[in-house]
C-alpha cells in the first residue's frame, strides 16, 4: 500500500498535474480501493471547516500586506539606508541583499517576491561597482528564502495547522533560527570576499551623519514588523489579528506614500486572491488525503516501519534529514510542506522530537529546497530578472549559501535549544 | 494588469465564436467576483483590527468578528477559484513535463485540468448534499451568534460552482482552439505558466 501510494502520488506530481488535484485524487483512489467507507462524503465538511478556520484568515490577510507593502513604495528607500549601514563590512552590496531581503521577506512572506523584488533593485548594482556576478546572484537567491522562517511566516501557519502545533509557539521558535541564518549568509559573504578580495566590488563608505538621515527609510518595514510580530509575541493578538493590524497598517503606510489608490488596491486584491485560492485548493485536498491516510491507516504504517528500522533517533533523524533535501531538489517547496509535514511529524514526535523544533527544522529544509538545482524557484527567479547569461552562474553562486543552509540544520540538530529556547520562556 | 493586456487585445468580442465569447464573459465576470473578494478580505481586516482595538483599549468585546471573518474568508476563496484557474496560478511541477516534444504537451496539460475539475466536481457535489441539508434543517452555527449558514454557505456553494463552470468552459475552448490548430491559444488557457509570467505577477 505505501509503495503503491507512493507511485500514484509521483506520477499525478510527474505528469504535471496541479497539485491540489493530484492530492485529492491520490485520496479518493485510496479510499475507493483500501477503505470500506465512502469518506469523501466527509470531503464538504473539511472544505467548509477548513476554509472557515479564523485561523487561515491569516493567509489572505498576511498575503495581502505583502502586496500592498510591495505597492506601497518602500523597497528603494529601504534598500538604500541598509546600504548605509551594511555597505561597508567586505562584500559590500552584498550584505544589504541579505539584510533586506531579511526585512522584506518578514513583512512579505513571499520567497519569489521577495528575490524579484530585491533582485530587481541589486542586479543593476553588479557591473555598476564591480562585483563577482555569480556570488552577488547568489546572495538575491539565498536572501529570497529568508521569508520562510521568520515570522510572519505562512508555511509555519500550515505546518501549525497540520500538525496541531501552536502558530505563535511556532513564530518563537522561528525568530532566533531565522536571523541566526541571515547572519551566517553575511559570514559566508565575508569569508568569500576576504579569501578572494576581488569578488568584493567596489567598497562603500558611508558616514554617520548619512546613516541617521537613512534611518527613516528603514522605520516602515520594522514598524509593520513590530505591529505584527510584536504583537503575537507581547500575548496582544493572535496570529490573525495581527495579520489584519498589518493589512490595516500596510494601507495606512501607503496612504501616507500616496500610493493607496483604487488601481493599486485592485492589483493587490487580485495578486491576493490568486495566492490564496490556490493555496486553499491544495490545503483542503492535503487535509482530505491527510484524513483518507490515516483512516486507512498509512500514516501508522509509515512510522511503524520507521521506528521499526531500529536505528536510533539521531541516525534517523539524520536520514529524514536527507531524504527531504533530496526531495526539495526535485519538488516546489509549497506541495512539499503540505504533503511531507503530515506524514512525517508523526514519526519524528514518535522518536520523541519536539515538533516545534522538527517544524523549524522542516522550515530551513524548506528554504534549502528554494535554491538547489534543478528545481529551486529562487534560482530561475534571479536568472530571470537577470536576463540573459549562463543559469549555471546562479547555481554556481548559491552553492555557498546552500553549505551555509547545511550548517544551519546542523546547528539546529546539535542544538535544539536555538529554537526551543525563547517558547520555553512564555511556554 | 496581464489580464487587462490581454482583454484588449481582443478586438471585437461579438465577432467571436459563441464559445469563445462565453469564456471572454465568464472570464471578466471571475475578475468581478475576485474584486469582490478582496473587498471581504479588506472588510474581515478592518472589523478584526476595530475588535483588537476595542478590546485593549476599552476593553469593549464586539464578539462575533472570527466567526464572521472566517466566514467572509471561506466565501471570499470560493469565488476567487475560477479566476485562479483562469490565471493559471495552480502550482503544477513541469520538471518532467517540460521537456516532453510539443506534441505531447497539450494531451498532458488537459489531463491536469480535467483531473482539477473532476476533483472540484467531486467537492461541489457533496457541498450540493451539505447545503441541502443545511437548507432542511435551517442550521445555525453553535456560536452566540447563532448565524444561520445557509447564509455564508450559498455564495460559498455558488463559488465552487462557479469554479467548475469555468473550468468545463476552459476545456471546451481550449479543445476547440486545439482543433483549430491554435496551439498558443492553447497554452494561453491551460499551460504551464513560465517563469517570465509568474515574476510579472509577483512584482510590480
Amino acid at each position: 500500500m505505501l509503495t503503491k501510494t507512493l507511485l500514484i502520488l509521483l506520477a499525478l506530481i510527474g505528469l504535471a498535474v496541479p497539485i491540489a488535484a493530484a492530492l485529492g485524487w491520490l485520496g479518493l483512489i485510496l479510499q475507493a480501493t483500501e477503505s470500506p467507507m465512502p469518506l469523501h462524503r466527509a470531503i464538504s465538511d473539511m472544505a467548509w471547516q477548513t476554509g472557515t478556520d479564523f485561523l487561515l484568515v491569516a493567509i489572505p490577510m498576511f498575503v495581502m500586506m505583502g502586496e500592498i507593502l510591495l505597492r506601497a513604495g518602500i523597497t528603494e528607500r529601504m534598500y538604500d539606508a541598509i546600504v548605509k549601514w551594511l555597505g561597508w563590512l567586505p562584500g559590500g552590496l552584498m550584505h544589504s541583499n541579505i539584510g533586506s531581503s531579511a526585512l522584506f521577506a518578514a513583512t512579505s512572506g513571499s520567497s519569489v517576491a521577495t528575490a524579484a523584488t530585491i533582485g530587481t533593485v541589486a542586479v543593476p548594482q553588479i557591473k555598476k561597482r564591480g562585483y563577482n556576478e555569480s556570488l552577488f546572484l547568489g546572495t538575491v537567491a539565498a536572501g529570497g528564502t529568508l521569508g520562510i522562517l521568520i515570522p510572519p511566516s505562512i508555511n509555519l501557519i500550515l505546518y501549525g495547522l497540520l500538525t496541531n502545533t501552536s502558530v505563535p509557539e511556532l513564530y518563537l521558535a522561528g525568530f532566533l533560527p531565522g536571523f541566526l541564518l541571515a547572519a551566517l549568509f553575511m559570514v559566508t559573504i565575508i569569508v568569500a570576499c576576504l579569501v578572494r578580495p576581488a569578488w568584493g566590488g567596489e567598497p562603500i563608505s558611508a558616514g554617520w551623519p548619512e546613516r541617521m538621515a537613512a534611518l527613516p527609510a528603514l522605520l516602515p518595514p520594522l514598524g509593520i514588523f513590530m505591529v505584527v510580530v510584536g504583537s503575537i509575541y507581547a500575548g496582544l493578538a493572535t496570529p490573525t489579528e495581527a495579520a489584519a493590524l498589518g493589512v490595516v497598517a500596510s494601507m495606512v503606510l501607503a496612504a501616507a506614500n500616496g500610493r493607496l489608490t483604487v488601481d493599486m488596491m485592485r492589483q493587490a486584491i487580485e495578486g491576493t486572491m490568486r495566492t490564496t485560492a490556490m493555496i486553499m485548493l491544495i490545503i483542503i485536498a492535503a487535509v482530505f488525503l491527510n484524513f483518507v491516510l490515516s483512516i486507512v491507516g498509512l500514516t501508522q504504517a509509515l512510522t511503524d516501519f520507521v521506528t521499526g528500522l531500529g536505528w536510533s533517533p539521531m541516525q534517523t533523524m539524520l536520514m529524514i534529514v536527507a531524504v527531504l533535501i533530496l526531495i526539495g531538489c526535485f519538488m516546489e517547496t509549497l506541495s512539499m510542506l503540505l504533503t511531507m509535514a503530515p506524514l512525517i511529524t508523526p514519526i519524528v514526535v514518535a522518536l520523541g522530537f519536539d515538533p516545534v523544533w522538527f517544524g523549524i527544522l522542516l522550515m530551513v529544509l524548506l528554504e534549502t529546497a528554494l535554491i538547489t538545482p534543478p528545481i529551486g524557484i529562487n534560482l530561475y527567479v534571479v536568472q530571470g530578472i537577470r536576463k540573459g547569461g549562463n543559469m549555471n552562474d546562479v547555481i554556481r553562486g548559491a552553492l555557498p549559501f546552500v553549505v551555509t543552509m547545511f550548517v544551519m540544520l546542523g546547528l539546529l540538530l546539535a542544538f535544539p535549544s536555538l529554537a526551543l529556547w525563547l517558547p520555553s520562556l512564555v511556554y | 494588469m496581464l489580464l487587462g493586456a490581454a482583454l484588449t487585445l481582443l478586438p471585437f468580442q461579438s465577432d467571436l465564436p459563441m464559445l469563445e465569447r462565453l469564456l471572454f464573459n465568464t472570464r471578466r465576470a471571475s475578475v468581478w467576483l475576485t474584486w469582490l473578494a478582496g473587498m471581504l478580505i479588506v472588510g474581515s481586516a478592518l472589523l478584526v483590527t476595530l475588535e483588537v482595538l476595542l478590546r485593549k483599549l476599552f476593553n469593549i468585546s464586539l464578539g462575533g468578528a472570527d466567526e464572521i471573518s472566517g466566514y467572509a474568508f471561506g466565501v471570499a476563496t470560493a469565488l476567487s477559484l475560477s479566476f485562479a484557474l483562469f490565471e493559471r496560478a495552480h502550482i503544477r511541477v513541469d520538471a518532467l513535463v517540460g521537456k516532453f516534444p510539443n506534441m505531447l504537451r497539450i494531451p498532458v496539460n488537459m489531463f491536469g485540468l480535467i483531473l482539477l475539475v473532476s476533483f472540484a466536481g467531486v467537492v461541489v457535489t457533496m457541498i450540493w448534499s451539505m447545503v441541502m441539508d443545511t437548507l432542511e434543517f435551517s442550521s445555525r452555527s453553535i456560536t452566540p451568534l447563532r448565524v444561520p449558514l445557509a447564509i455564508p454557505q450559498i455564495p460559498w456553494m455558488l463559488g465552487w460552482m462557479f469554479f467548475v463552470f469555468s473550468g468545463c468552459l476552459i476545456g471546451l475552448v481550449a479543445v476547440q482552439r486545439w482543433w483549430r490548430r491554435d496551439e498558443s491559444g492553447v497554452q494561453d488557457l491551460i499551460g504551464v505558466k513560465s517563469l517570465d509570467e509568474q515574476i510579472e505577477d509577483e512584482t510590480v
